[in-house]
C-alpha cells in the first residue's frame, strides 16, 4: 500500500526531463515574441511614417525636416535621429509628433531615423532595433521616398 | 466402504475433487461443508496463492493505468512544448520587404551605414568608430559575406565634420554624396572615369 502514494523513479526522471525541456524551450519562445511584437510595431511606425510624410510633402513642397523646419536638436539640421530612450519628453521625439502627427514610442528597443537630402529630394527614413526583429533575421526597415511622393526602396537589413 | 488412507477405519467422506472416500480424521473441511483428501487440500491452497498473486498483479496493472497527477502531468506539458515550438518555428515576424543587394545600390548602403555610425555615437558617448567594422553587429547587421559591402565605402574619421563617408566608387553623372555628421555634402558628379 505504501507503493501508491509516492512516485517511481522513472516518473521522476521523466518529470525532470520534461522540465528541462520546457526551461531550454522558454527562451527561444520569448525571442520570438519580442521578436514579433518589435518587428510589428517597426512595420506599423514605417508605415505611419511614410503616410505623415507625403501629407507633410504634400503641405509644404518639402519632407520634413528641410532647411526651413530644420531640427534644432541636432548637429544635422535637415536629420532626426530618435535614439531609444526611456524618457518619454525627448525632444526629437516631440518634434516628431508636432510635425509629422507620428507617435514615436519610446523605450520600444527601436530607433528610428529620418535624414533628408535637399537636393535630391529624397527623404530617407530607418527604423532598427539591435537585434533580429524579423522571421528572415532583419534587424531594420530602409525607406526611400522621392519627390514625388513615391518608394523608390523598400528594404529590410 | 474403507477409508483410502487407513484400510481399518470405515468411509465418511468424500473428497471433492478426487472422489477418494475418506475417514473424518484424513478429510479436510477446505469450506464449510466441503472436505477433501490431504493432497487435494493441498494442491487447492497453492493453486488459490496463485490465483490471488495474479488478482493482485491485475489490480496493480489497473491502478497503474489510472489517470495520476504523473500523466496530467506529462499530457500538460508535452502540450505546452509543442505550442511553444509551434510558436519558435512559425510564429516570427514576417519581414514587410527583401533585402536588396546592396552591391547595387550604392545611395541605400551609405544611408544604412549613416544610419548605423549615427546609432554608435549615440550609444557609444558621442564617439564615431575607428572602422565601419565596429559597427556591426549591434549597430549593423551584416552577417558573413555581408561584410564586404563596407568594403564598397569610403570611410574617414573628420576633427570637423565628424566623419565623412562617401561611395568609393560612385556611379557615373550621378550626384557625389558625402554623408557627414553635420549634414549631406555635394559634388559634382564624376564625368567618365569613376574614382
Amino acid at each position: 500500500m505504501r507503493r501508491d502514494k509516492g512516485f517511481t523513479l522513472i516518473e521522476l526522471m521523466v518529470v525532470i526531463a520534461i522540465l528541462g525541456i520546457l526551461v531550454a524551450s522558454a527562451y527561444p519562445t520569448y525571442q520570438t515574441f519580442r521578436q514579433r511584437a518589435v518587428g510589428s510595431e517597426a512595420t506599423r511606425v514605417m508605415k505611419q511614417l511614410i503616410q505623415a510624410q507625403i501629407i507633410y510633402y504634400l503641405e509644404h513642397e518639402h519632407y520634413f525636416p528641410n532647411s526651413s523646419d530644420p531640427n534644432p536638436h541636432s548637429a544635422n539640421p535637415l536629420e532626426v535621429f530618435v535614439a531609444h530612450t526611456d524618457s518619454p519628453n525627448d525632444n526629437e521625439i516631440l518634434l516628431v509628433k508636432d510635425r509629422l502627427k507620428v507617435n514615436l514610442t519610446p523605450g520600444h528597443f527601436l530607433d528610428y531615423s529620418i535624414e533628408y537630402d535637399e537636393a535630391n529630394k529624397i527623404i530617407t527614413m530607418q527604423v532598427t532595433a539591435s537585434f533580429p526583429i524579423f522571421k528572415n533575421g532583419h534587424n531594420g526597415i530602409y525607406v526611400d521616398l522621392d519627390g514625388n511622393g513615391k518608394i523608390i526602396n523598400y528594404y529590410t537589413f | 466402504m474403507q477409508c483410502k488412507f487407513h484400510p481399518g477405519k470405515k468411509a465418511e467422506l468424500f473428497c471433492k475433487s478426487c472422489s477418494a472416500p475418506l475417514c473424518r480424521e484424513c478429510a479436510e473441511e477446505i469450506r464449510p461443508g466441503e472436505f477433501c483428501c490431504f493432497q487435494c487440500a493441498m494442491l487447492q491452497s497453492v493453486s488459490q496463492v496463485g490465483s490471488t498473486l495474479a488478482e493482485k498483479k491485475g489490480k496493480a496493472r489497473k491502478a497503474r493505468k489510472r489517470w495520476g497527477p504523473f500523466q496530467y502531468f506529462v499530457l500538460v506539458s508535452s502540450m505546452l512544448i509543442a505550442v511553444m515550438w509551434g510558436v519558435i518555428l512559425f510564429g516570427g515576424q514576417p519581414a514587410p520587404a527583401s533585402r536588396v543587394d546592396l552591391a547595387k545600390k550604392g545611395r541605400v548602403l551609405l544611408f544604412l551605414v549613416d544610419g548605423a555610425i549615427k546609432r554608435y555615437a549615440h550609444y557609444e558617448g558621442k564617439k564615431y568608430p575607428e572602422t565601419l567594422r565596429d559597427l556591426v553587429p549591434k549597430y549593423l547587421g551584416f552577417k558573413g559575406p555581408e561584410l564586404a559591402y563596407l568594403d564598397l565605402l569610403k570611410y574617414v574619421r573628420d576633427p570637423i565634420k565628424g566623419y565623412r563617408l562617401s561611395l568609393k566608387h560612385p556611379k557615373k553623372n550621378e550626384m557625389r554624396l558625402v554623408l557627414t555628421a553635420k549634414g549631406i555634402e555635394y559634388s559634382a558628379p564624376a564625368l567618365g572615369v569613376s574614382q
